[in-house]
C-alpha cells in the first residue's frame, strides 16, 4: 500500500506548496513516504451484467462457458468496448459481445455470432475509427485448413450491430496448415501514409513452408448508412516479412505507421509495415544482434508482445534471453525494451541501443521471474496511457499444482530513457482460482475514455475446478512511486 | 426438448438450441446454457428452425444430417474437424508440454 503521509512538521499536507523549491505537483515523496492520495498498482474487479441486470455467471464472468482466442476493441463513437472470442456453447465459432461501463459494473448485449466457422480458436478485433466500423478476423481449423476470414460490422448504441458486412477471406491453405499468433494477431493502422486506414494481418502460410506474411484488411468505399453493404473488405496480396517458421511475432501501432518485432531464425528484427493503397512492403529491417533472444514471452496463451506508448512515441517489447548467462543477460529472463520509428516517413524501426557488449542490455527492463516463470498463461504487455506505465502480466505456478496458476502482473514506467520496475516484491495476482489460464486479450488501444485509470485484461480458466470460467478483469497501474 | 437449426440445401445441423426464431430477420437463439445469441448472417431463406427435437448427446456444428426426424453422424465432417484440432493441439503442446490437460481435444459426437 501506499504510505498515509498527511502532515510534515505539523503542517497539513494540502497545505505544503512547495518544499526546497519543489512545487507539490513535482513532489512525489519525501524520504521515502508517499502523499496520501496516491494510487497503488492495483487489480479492479469488474461486475458483469447482461442487458437486463441479471448477473452473467460468476462475478467478472462474459460467458458462461469455455472461450478461447480473446481479443478486446474500443470504439470512441459510441463508448463501447468490444470482446470477441470463440463460443465453446456455440461449437466455438468466432463471437463478439459489445459492453459498456459504469463505474465498475460492465453491461453486455447479446451474443453475436460472426460467422458460422466452428473451431475458430483465435481472433482479432479492431475499431476503424475512422470509419466507424468492427473489422473481426478469426482463425478457423474447420474451414481452410485454418483459414484466416474477416468480416465488419457497424455498432449501434445499444451493444448490437446495424450493419453485418459479407464474409472476407484473408488466406487460405490447401497444403499445408495456417497458424498464427493469439493476441498478436493483427493491429489497426487508423490513418496511413495514404490516409487510408487498415488492419494488418500477421500470419504463418501452411502453403509456404510455414514462413510468416502480412496482409491487409480495409473497408471498402462505405456510405454511412447502417447497413450491411456498408461494411464490405477488401483484402490485399500477401506480403512475406520472415522465413521462419515459429510464428513468433508482435506488431501494435502508433496510428500512423504499424511497427512488427519478430523471430528470423536465431536473430530478432524489428521493421514497419508500408502501405500501397492495400499492397504491403517492409522497412529496412534492424536486428537486435544480441544471439539467443527469442520472441517466445506470449508463448502459448500470451498478450501482446509490443506495445505503443504515446507518452514517449516509442513501443516497448517484451523479448526472451535464451543464450548463455552473462554481463546483464541472464538466461531464461524477459527484457522490455524499446523501438522506435525515424528516417523519412518513420519507415525504419531501430532498436535502442543496449550497449557494448550487447550482454549489458543497458537501459532495459527485466521483468519479474514471477510473471514469466513455469508460465502457463503465456505472458504480455499493456500500455495504460493514463498513468503512463508499462504492465507485463503472465502467470506463475511454482508452489501450485499445474491446474493452479495464478495470473499476475508487473508495472514499470518509462521516462524516455530508462526503464523502472516494480520488481518481484510488487508483483500482484490478477486471478487466482484454479485452473490453467487460457488466451489473454487486452487492449492495444488507449480506452481511458471509458475505462478512466483501468485497462482491461480477459481470458478463461481451463480445466481445474473453475473449468470454462471467463473472465474480464481491470489493471490499474497506480501512480504511487515505483520502487 | 430442445431446438435445432438445419441448412436447408444439405440438411446439415448448424446450431443446437434451447429455442430460436428470426423474427429479427436472422437467427436468434437460446444457447444451452440459457444465454441469447443473434447470428446476423443465418437467415430464413437457408436456414430453417426445428423445434421439439432431442439434442444428440454429445454434439458439434456441421458433424450431424437432420432428415425424417433423424441424425446422422458425418464422419467425414468430424475428421475434417479433427485434422484442423490436431494441428492446433499438436502446436500448443510443443510448447506447454507437461502443462496440464491436452488443449483443443478431439471432437466427439455422438446420437
Amino acid at each position: 500500500m501506499a504510505n498515509e503521509v498527511t502532515k510534515l512538521n505539523g503542517i497539513a499536507i494540502g497545505s505544503i506548496t512547495n518544499v526546497n523549491g519543489i512545487t507539490d505537483a513535482n513532489l512525489a515523496k519525501i524520504n521515502g513516504q508517499e502523499f496520501t492520495g496516491s494510487t497503488d498498482f492495483q487489480k479492479i474487479s469488474f461486475t458483469t451484467v447482461d442487458s437486463s441486470g441479471s448477473a452473467i455467471g460468476d462475478a467478472g464472468e462474459f460467458n458462461t462457458g469455455r472461450s478461447y482466442g480473446h481479443s478486446i476493441a474500443f470504439d470512441p463513437d459510441t463508448s463501447q468496448f468490444i470482446l470477441m472470442f470463440s463460443d465453446t456453447l456455440n461449437s466455438e465459432r468466432p463471437t463478439i459481445r459489445i459492453g459498456t461501463v459504469s463505474g465498475t459494473t460492465l453491461t453486455f448485449g447479446n451474443k453475436i455470432e460472426v460467422e458460422t466457422h466452428s473451431n475458430a480458436n483465435t481472433t482479432g478485433c479492431y475499431y476503424d475509427t475512422a470509419k466507424d466500423r468492427l473489422i473481426t478476423i478469426w482463425m478457423s481449423s474447420s474451414t481452410g485448413r485454418n483459414g484466416i476470414y474477416a468480416k465488419a460490422f457497424k455498432l449501434n448504441s445499444s451493444r448490437g450491430v446495424d450493419g453485418t458486412g459479407t464474409l472476407a477471406t484473408v488466406d487460405t491453405a490447401s497444403s499445408g496448415y495456417n497458424q498464427t499468433n493469439a493476441s498478436n494477431f493483427g493491429a489497426m493502422n487508423q490513418n496511413d501514409e495514404n490516409g487510408n486506414s487498415m488492419v494488418d494481418v500477421l500470419y504463418e502460410d501452411g502453403d509456404d513452408s510455414s514462413h510468416n506474411y502480412a496482409r491487409t484488411v480495409m473497408l471498402d468505399d462505405h456510405t454511412n448508412a447502417d447497413d450491411d453493404a456498408s461494411c464490405s473488405l477488401n483484402v490485399g496480396s500477401a506480403a512475406e516479412f520472415s522465413t521462419d517458421s515459429s510464428n513468433r511475432w508482435g506488431i501494435a501501432s502508433d496510428g500512423t505507421k504499424n511497427c512488427i518485432v519478430y523471430q528470423e531464425g536465431s536473430s530478432v528484427r524489428t521493421r514497419t509495415i508500408q502501405h500501397f493503397t492495400q499492397a504491403i512492403s517492409f522497412g529496412t529491417y534492424d536486428d537486435l544482434s544480441l544471439s539467443g533472444m527469442e520472441m517466445t514471452f506470449a508463448d502459448a496463451y500470451g498478450g501482446t508482445n509490443m506495445v505503443y506508448d504515446p507518452d514517449n512515441d516509442c513501443f516497448h517489447v517484451a523479448i526472451k534471453f535464451t543464450g548463455s548467462s552473462s554481463g546483464n543477460a541472464v538466461n531464461g529472463n524477459v527484457y522490455i525494451l524499446k523501438v522506435t520509428l525515424g528516417g523519412s516517413d518513420d519507415k525504419v524501426a531501430s532498436f535502442q541501443s543496449i550497449g557494448n557488449p550487447l550482454t549489458n542490455l543497458t537501459n532495459t527492463a527485466t521483468i519479474s521471474s514471477g510473471t514469466y516463470t513455469n508460465n502457463v498463461t503465456g505472458g504480455g504487455l499493456i500500455y495504460s496511457h493514463a498513468r503512463d506505465r508499462i504492465i507485463s502480466h503472465g502467470s506463475a505456478n511454482a508452489g501450485h499444482s499445474v491446474n493452479n496458476a495464478t495470473i499476475n502482473a508487473e508495472v514499470h514506467s518509462y521516462n524516455g530513457s530508462t526503464y523502472t520496475s516494480g520488481g518481484s516484491s510488487n508483483v500482484i495476482d490478477i486471478e487466482t482460482r484454479n485452473g490453467q489460464p487460457r488466451g489473454v486479450g487486452t487492449l492495444h488501444v488507449d480506452a481511458s475514455a471509458i475505462f478512466g485509470n483501468v485497462v482491461p485484461i480477459m481470458s478463461m480458466l481451463y480445466g481445474g475446478t473453475n473449468d470454462g470460467t471467463t473472465f474480464i478483469h481491470g489493471i490499474d497501474a497506480g501512480d504511487a512511486a515505483i520502487n | 426438448m430442445a431446438t435445432i437449426i438445419i441448412r436447408k440445401s444439405d440438411n446439415m445441423v448448424t446450431h443446437f438450441a434451447l429455442e430460436a426464431n428470426f423474427s429479427k430477420g436472422y437467427l436468434s437463439f437460446t444457447d444451452v446454457n440459457n444465454e441469447t445469441v443473434e447470428s446476423p448472417s443465418v437467415k430464413s431463406d437457408a436456414y430453417e428452425i426445428v423445434n421439439d427435437v432431442t439434442l444428440p448427446k454429445k454434439w458439434f456444428a456441421d458433424c450431424f444430417k437432420y432428415e425424417d426426424g433423424a441424425y446422422t453422424i458425418l464422419e467425414d465432417q468430424v475428421a475434417m474437424h479433427n485434422e484442423g484440432r490436431k494441428v492446433m493441439r499438436d502446436k500448443f503442446n510443443a510448447i506447454t508440454a507437461g502443462q496440464g490437460d491436452e488443449e483443443f481435444p478431439d471432437i466427439e459426437v455422438e446420437i
